[in-house]
């Protein structure tokens, strides 16, 4: 427990350390983009967040695969804590990329292949978490979860390649950036960006193992010798 | 100034969504807890 505590400081102290770092490095430090001005200071928060965005569909794609192997309910809680975080990840990816729009292209959504996959990425971890809560028994539930984790997770390649493969008259393949300091900004803002999603994760992951033992507590004391109840997991 | 405001609210939401879902989180775990607890059982 004091460990535990000890490594939610340390990692307290070094996403404030980050965060601070990369807040003066973009206000003060990168300057200002030649064609679009201070607008492209937006994506050194809309990339990481993106790149994150894909960590948290892998981990899901990782944990399903480790599901229909060993079944165990390990894999089902690690999967759900990562597609929660994917889709709070891509809701940030859609909105900051709309600020982004509405002020360098003067639209707030164009239906471009890399906008449509990304909006359909959001949606489809969406509705993974409704597959999780519309189903009952926790076995079905996390087999139907684990097959469904597998499949959204091909959107995924879609989206880092459609504005590769794909003429995209707004959303550019790649960002250049010019000066060494904007290089710099960016790897900095990797830093917090994904020290937090990595800690959401672990923590929804672990409050899911809290909840799924509770559950089981619970059902072990309340449902009468005789009947065997299984453990209730993770919606 | 107005791209200044949409360079800001863009940060707001970005760091703003993870944040919040982290005190959720935390707010979460704390409720748990407490009932666990309650009922004189959990760790």
């Amino acid at each position: 427990m004091a460990g535990q505590r000890n490594w939610a400081w340390g990692g307290f102290i070094a996403v404030t350390m980050a965060s601070l770092a990369a807040a003066l490095l973009m206000a003060w430090q990168a300057p200002d983009d030649i064609e679009q001005g201070v607008m492209q200071k937006i994506f050194y928060v809309h990339l990481p967040l993106a790149i994150n965005a894909f960590l948290a569909c892998l981990t899901v794609f990782i944990a399903s695969l480790g599901y229909l192997w060993q079944r165990r309910s390990w894999w089902d809680d690690l999967g759900a804590a990562g597609a929660r975080v994917a889709v709070l990840l891509c809701t940030g990816v859609l909105l900051t990329g709309m600020i982004w729009a509405r002020s360098a292209w003067n639209t707030w959504w164009a239906w471009t292949p890399r906008l449509t996959f990304s909006l359909m990425l959001w949606l489809l971890y969406v509705v993974y978490l409704m597959i999780r809560t519309s189903i009952e028994s926790p076995q079905r539930r996390a087999v139907v979860a684990a097959v469904y984790g597998l499949s959204a997770f091909l959107d995924v390649p879609l989206v880092w390649l459609s504005a590769r493969l794909i003429r995209d008259p707004f959303h550019p393949a790649n960002v250049h950036l010019a000066t060494t300091a904007m290089k710099i900004t960016l790897v900095v803002w990797f830093v917090p960006v994904t020290l937090i999603s990595a800690g959401l994760v672990v923590a929804r992951f672990n409050l899911n193992r809290r909840v799924r033992e509770d559950e089981r507590n619970t059902a072990a004391e309340t449902v009468p010798t005789g009947n065997v109840r299984v453990s209730g997991g993770i919606a | 100034m107005m791209h200044t405001r949409y360079v800001i609210a863009a940060y707001v939401i970005g760091v703003g969504l993870l944040l919040g879902y982290g005190l959720l989180l935390w707010l979460e775990g704390r409720r748990l807890s407490r009932r666990q607890r309650k009922n004189g059982g959990g760790r």
